[in-house]
């Protein structure tokens, strides 16, 4: 399936880490795992040297104390000191944008076989002392002196939709009982139990009219990718997935200046860059991961991406739309919701689930009949989204 | 017979003076007998020096970490009052996690105690290989006579039961509740009242020769038959008076009589002594060790030094050795290490008021004088200041006030939050300003007042106020924070929402 662009990078094998607190695992350590999963994957196996660069994307390096991560952080733990390796950093939409600029580089024609992880290590410092006291941009001067959290300003949306739309709480909180029961299928997944809808209506609030069940969790993990030319995929793999079509959207970093507070402008900028690139609509997408760090993103998204009208969010939720054996399963891999959200790593990982997707690989979890899948990765308070389109032809 | 199999000490390199302090202390008093002291560096405390003698004890005994059975830390100055010294010094040692892990302090006493514990334990078969481990790093008030002598010091001892160099005849304790020198919880250096001579008469004396004498007529022993005596030395010369009124010869004094050059080493100074002991004495020769605690008393051991002595002498470290390399302080070189004197950060704050100071110079126009940039193209008003318009890219502004009224486009309310010292919940709402152009300009967002959360609406009309809002480093930030108004008090012209 060919775009208007021609836009076509193999994704040769891919693999991850468990996402969770993992304790008594470093950031080098999980960046192995990562790379090693990554390359067992390969069906036909891959020699190492044929890797010629490499993309690494991590958000919060001061998390660790760590504040200079750079290409060197990839190199140094996989002995890959002899390819170019850039690190990237666009808030959580990292991992999708790595991604996106490994895959120019290759249609570019300047290298033909690349490595793309993500990794984040986040709960070596307490879950509230990581993004919850991340004061973030907003912080500055007198607009938030107790700190612009990411539960703020993405619940600033969810109320504008409710108030505009009619949407609930309940409905948000649909959002997070169907990623938790996707989550129970993924053996990756931090979260593997279910929960109920009461369950996420009666948790702690966190900031109205988000309780702590809309919220996802705090946690680390890995994943890494391997793209290559499609003409030099099959020597890999007899089942290569393909990137044909890739979005990134910008917006305002400063809440107060957005246009919009019931719709993200950067994600529909981005999901038309990937459709038309990739040439085909919202309909024809069969599985997505979307970026469910909070209950509202998600279901504002369904409207953003088209997978239905604006302003219905809440009735596709309600009608079973997005969830397994629906008409279009979003996160079933459990999302971030239940999976986790290790930021730089979340892009890739989503990247690794839809692989594993159209290769039919996806065990209890398989989307049957699955041929198109969509990735959709938003950064900062939905300022960046970055949008990825893969198939199996 | 249980005993000691190795041992092992260590002294910091730097000394002071009681001739350096006293140029700057000149009434402060005299400790008898001690020249000089050892002082603990920026980064030696009594857990570092702990780590050390005991990897000298456990080299000299030929023990293996892996083999020890329990860690007793004895120390009256350890870094945390909550918290197990012995666990980081079991872990920096590579002793394996299921031994026993002991923190004995509260008292100088405590390094005899330790050993009597852990004999205990190798007796009964408890636990084969033991280490008991006494460091001290106690501090003096600046000007106060005991900052001569209150020095720094480790020793460690691996205790068992065979080839033991030491073995150990018994013990007698008394203990004794005077009190002449204490730290309460939450201070770092010790008070005393200001009798010396009844310490030492009543506190010190009392309690050491009463644990001497005791153990001396439970093993049917008299004073002249000790080699060696080594003892707590609150100075220089105390050792000789305790030997006299014991019956021990003068000159078994001597060795042990450790304080004129490293001062006062705490609950580390009796077994330091028992070190001096073992590194001269022969197969054959007893010697006694009492320690003290100022409100806690005496214990006193009985050692016989035994024929694997002479063999193990070449692999142990010497006092002599340990004390070779000394670097001599000046006074405020040495009121820095003992935190006397506040040392500032390496790097400056690293923020301060508004972000940052040249932050505060471009930007507290528009944050306090509450200025904005209205597009001469198509009126957004733009806040904060920006050199293409938010919503035409125009380039050209007219600098007008901020309206200070306007209604909420939307909010969320805070339960949780990094900072205060507010307190949760708190509406926080984007704010459509009074008559301000623009689609994405005309805005601004912020914490409300105190309110009744039920009554927010999208819709609603509030007023910006000058505020406290919260503080970095001591210094108070000022902003501004909406207020709910009155309906009947607001502006009734049109609104975009935006939404």
């Amino acid at each position: 399936m060919a775009g208007k662009k021609n836009f076509k990078v193999a994704v040769i094998g891919a693999g991850m880490t468990d996402f969770g607190e993992l304790f008594h695992q470093s950031y080098d350590d999980m960046i192995v795992e990562a790379y090693r999963n990554c390359l067992k994957s390969v069906d036909k196996g891959i020699d190492e040297g044929d890797i010629q660069a490499a993309w690494l994307s991590t958000v919060q390096g001061s998390l660790i104390r760590r504040e200079l991560i750079s290409g060197s952080s990839l190199a140094e733990p996989l002995g890959l000191l002899s390819i170019p390796v850039t690190r990237i950093e666009n808030l959580c939409a990292s991992g999708s944008d790595a991604i996106r600029n490994a895959a120019c580089a290759v249609m570019a024609g300047i290298y033909e076989t690349v490595l793309v992880v993500g990794a984040e290590k986040m709960r070596d410092v307490p879950s509230r002392a990581s993004l919850v006291a991340n004061r973030g941009i907003m912080s500055h001067l007198w607009w938030h002196p107790r700190g612009a959290t990411a539960p703020m300003v993405f619940g600033q949306n969810g109320t504008a939709h409710m108030h505009a739309y009619g949407t609930t709480r309940e409905h948000f909180a649909k959002v997070a009982v169907k990623n938790h029961r996707h989550g129970v299928m993924n053996p990756h997944a931090f979260y593997r139990v279910e929960i109920t809808v009461e369950q996420v209506l009666r948790a702690p609030m966190v900031s109205w009219p988000l309780g702590l069940y809309d919220c996802c969790p705090t946690t680390d993990g890995a994943a890494a990718l391997i793209l290559t030319t499609p003409e030099r995929a099959r020597q890999y793999t007899d089942k290569p997935v393909f990137l044909i079509g890739t979005g990134l959207g910008v917006d305002v970093a400063h809440s107060h200046l957005r246009s919009t507070y019931t719709e993200w402008p950067a994600t529909i900028r981005a999901g038309q860059e990937a459709y038309d690139m990739a040439g085909v609509k919202s309909r024809d997408i069969d599985v997505a991961e979307l970026h469910d760090c909070f209950t509202c993103t998600e279901l504002i998204t369904y409207e953003d991406l088209g997978f239905c009208e604006k302003g219905r969010g809440g009735m596709w939720i309600d009608s079973g739309g997005p969830c397994f054996g629906g008409e279009k399963p979003c996160n079933v891999s459990g999302g971030l919701k239940a999976k986790g959200h290790p930021v730089g790593a979340t892009g890739v990982a989503q990247a690794c689930e839809i692989f594993e997707q159209l290769r039919g690989e996806a065990g209890q979890r398989q989307v049957s009949g699955a041929r198109l899948g969509l990735t959709h990765n938003i950064g900062g308070a939905g300022q960046l989204s970055c949008v990825n389109i893969y198939s199996n032809q | 017979m249980a005993g000691i199999v190795g041992y092992g000490a260590y002294i910091p390199g730097l000394r002071i003076t009681t001739k350096e302090i006293k140029t700057v202390w000149p009434s402060a008093g005299n400790v008898a007998g001690v020249n000089e002291k050892a002082v603990a560096d920026f980064d030696e405390d009594a857990v570092t020096m702990a780590v050390a003698a005991a990897e000298r004890a456990l080299a000299h005994a030929g023990v293996e970490a892996e083999k020890v059975g329990a860690v007793y830390l004895a120390s009256a100055s350890v870094p945390c009052e909550e918290k197990s010294a012995a666990a980081v010094i079991q872990a920096a040692l590579g002793v394996p996690a299921e031994a026993l892990a002991v923190d004995l302090g509260r008292t100088t006493r405590a390094g005899t105690v330790a050993l009597i514990n852990c004999l205990a334990l190798v007796r009964t078969g408890e636990i084969s290989l033991g280490l008991v481990i006494a460091s001290d790093n106690r501090l003096a008030r600046a000007g106060d006579m005991l900052e001569q002598s209150l020095g720094a010091g480790a020793v460690a001892l691996v205790v068992g039961k065979e080839k033991v160099i030491a073995g150990i005849l018994g013990s007698a304790s008394y203990t004794s509740e005077f009190t002449n020198m204490w730290r309460p919880c939450g201070e770092r250096m010790i008070r005393r009242h200001d009798d010396s001579r009844l310490e030492k008469e009543c506190g010190y004396q009392q309690a050491v020769v009463s644990a001497g004498q005791s153990l001396m007529s439970r093993l049917g022993l008299k004073g002249s038959v000790f080699n060696y005596l080594t003892a707590a030395e609150p100075d220089g010369r105390s050792i000789q008076a305790v030997a006299k009124l014991l019956g021990i010869p003068a000159e078994a004094a001597i060795p042990a009589n450790l304080a004129p050059l490293l001062g006062d080493t705490g609950a580390a100074a009796p077994l330091l002594g028992l070190v001096t002991v073992m590194e001269r004495g022969m197969p054959g020769e007893k010697a006694l060790v009492i320690s003290y605690g100022s409100g806690a008393g005496s214990d006193a051991l009985a050692v016989n030094l035994t024929g694997d002595l002479a063999a193990r002498k070449e692999l142990a470290v010497t006092l002599a050795e340990v004390t070779g390399e000394k670097t001599y302080l000046s006074y405020p070189a040495y009121a820095k290490r003992v935190g006397l004197i506040s040392v500032p950060p390496a790097l400056p704050d690293p923020v301060s008021g508004y972000g940052t100071q040249p932050g505060m110079i471009r930007d507290i126009e528009y944050l306090l004088g509450l200025k904005a940039l209205e597009c001469s193209s198509c009126g957004s008003l733009n806040y904060p200041y920006r050199d293409y318009c938010i919503d035409c890219r125009g380039q050209s502004f007219k600098k007008v006030n901020l309206p200070r009224r306007g209604r909420i486009v939307t909010y969320n309310t805070q339960y949780v939050s990094p900072i205060g010292p507010e307190e949760v919940p708190i509406v926080v709402c984007t704010v459509k300003l009074d008559g301000a152009g623009g689609v994405r300009g005309g805005k601004v967002s912020g914490s409300m007042l105190p309110v009744d959360t039920a009554q927010v609406k999208i819709g609603m009309p509030v007023e910006l106020v000058f505020r406290r809002c919260g503080e970095e480093l001591g210094l108070p930030k000022y902003g501004y924070k909406f207020k709910p108004l009155p309906e009947t008090a607001a502006f009734k012209g049109d609104h975009n929402y935006g939404g």
